[in-house]
């Protein structure tokens, strides 16, 4: 599914038989697993209600279970709903007033500014959506803020190339928003300064060692000698750190 | 020192009756938004620490194990 739809669908998987996150970490290592957008965790969110699994939860953009059960036996219902719900994530919540569609697919296209003032607009005229208008534009802003702490999130832990990727798309679109342009301005002048050189330059090499170790797993060729040098060479970064981790996962 | 013993027998009971008991129960509803704050970092999660992070795209959530 992450696979198909890329970065369209979050892909979360639980494991839920008592292993720790490297034993999970290393076992996804292991299948050739990682290296897609989907993301991986051992604490359950949330209780979908049955003992056997695979078992799982579909919840649409705003956060609601629209199905859950037994994956392998839903599987065709799961790649339905997920198709007509990638299709639908850009008009917003069922129950969204229609003044307020402009406002949410606006906010969904990237247009992040945009969507906020058209949702403030429709508030501020009054009227039977003015409720349902300043709600949006709370949670709007609210989601654009968070799109920023993730962003700040990548930078502090070393995903650096991929926080400056983002930030030039974010930058755009929050135009207008000042308290969340200045700290996107913020960001890209820590991205942009000698000190981020080296974690820089590490993450780069990193991004490069880690693909090739999720392409070809465990058995990669001199991929252990690849990380130990980054780990060396650019150590106090958090690439090196990153590249440690993977070397000891690999240990098993 | 009877009170005592009674207490833990009855301990004892409750613990046994909850160790047989599933491990799961209701479950979330169809319909509902459940809410959840992660305590640990979210491998590949960039940065996502709750469910409400996840919003504007269709979430699966896939439970599995690894034995």
């Amino acid at each position: 599914m992450s696979e198909e739809y890329g970065d369209a669908v979050n892909v979360l998987f639980v494991e839920v038989q008592g292993a720790d996150d490297a034993k999970v970490e290393r076992f996804a290592l292991e299948k050739k697993w990682l290296g897609t957008h989907a993301m991986w965790t051992t604490e359950r969110p949330l209780n979908v209600g049955l003992r056997g699994i695979p078992n799982f939860a579909l919840l649409d953009s705003s956060g609601e279970v629209i199905l859950k059960g037994y994956s392998t036996k839903l599987h065709s219902q799961i790649e339905e709903l997920v198709a007509a719900e990638v299709k639908a994530a850009s008009k917003g919540p069922k129950d969204l007033p229609k003044s307020l569609k402009k406002a949410y697919k606006a906010f969904h296209k990237g247009d992040l500014a945009k969507g906020i003032a058209e949702a403030d607009k429709v508030a501020a005229k009054g009227g039977d959506d003015a409720d349902a208008a300043t709600a949006l534009a709370a949670e709007l802003r609210q989601r654009a803020s968070g799109k920023v702490d993730r962003i700040q999130w990548m930078v502090d832990h070393g995903f650096v190339v991929e926080a400056g990727d983002l930030l030039s798309d974010l930058k755009k679109g929050l135009s207008g928003e000042e308290a969340l342009e200045a700290r996107v301005e913020q960001l890209r002048a820590t991205l942009d300064s000698p000190e981020m050189k080296p974690e820089m330059e590490a993450a780069k090499l990193f991004a490069k060692a880690e693909a090739t170790l999720f392409d070809k797993g465990l058995k990669a060729k001199g991929i252990d000698r690849k990380l130990a040098k980054i780990a060396e060479k650019y150590q106090g970064t958090q690439s090196a750190k990153r590249a440690q981790h993977l070397l000891e996962l690999m240990k098993g | 020192m009877k009170i005592l013993a009674t207490t833990s027998l009855a301990l004892g009971l409750v613990l046994a009756a909850n160790a047989a008991m599933p491990v799961q129960s209701e479950g979330v509803e169809v319909g509902s938004t459940p809410v959840y704050q992660f305590r640990q970092p979210i491998l590949n999660g960039m940065g996502a620490k709750s469910l409400a992070d996840l919003k504007g795209k269709p979430t699966l959530i896939d439970f599995w194990g690894t034995r």
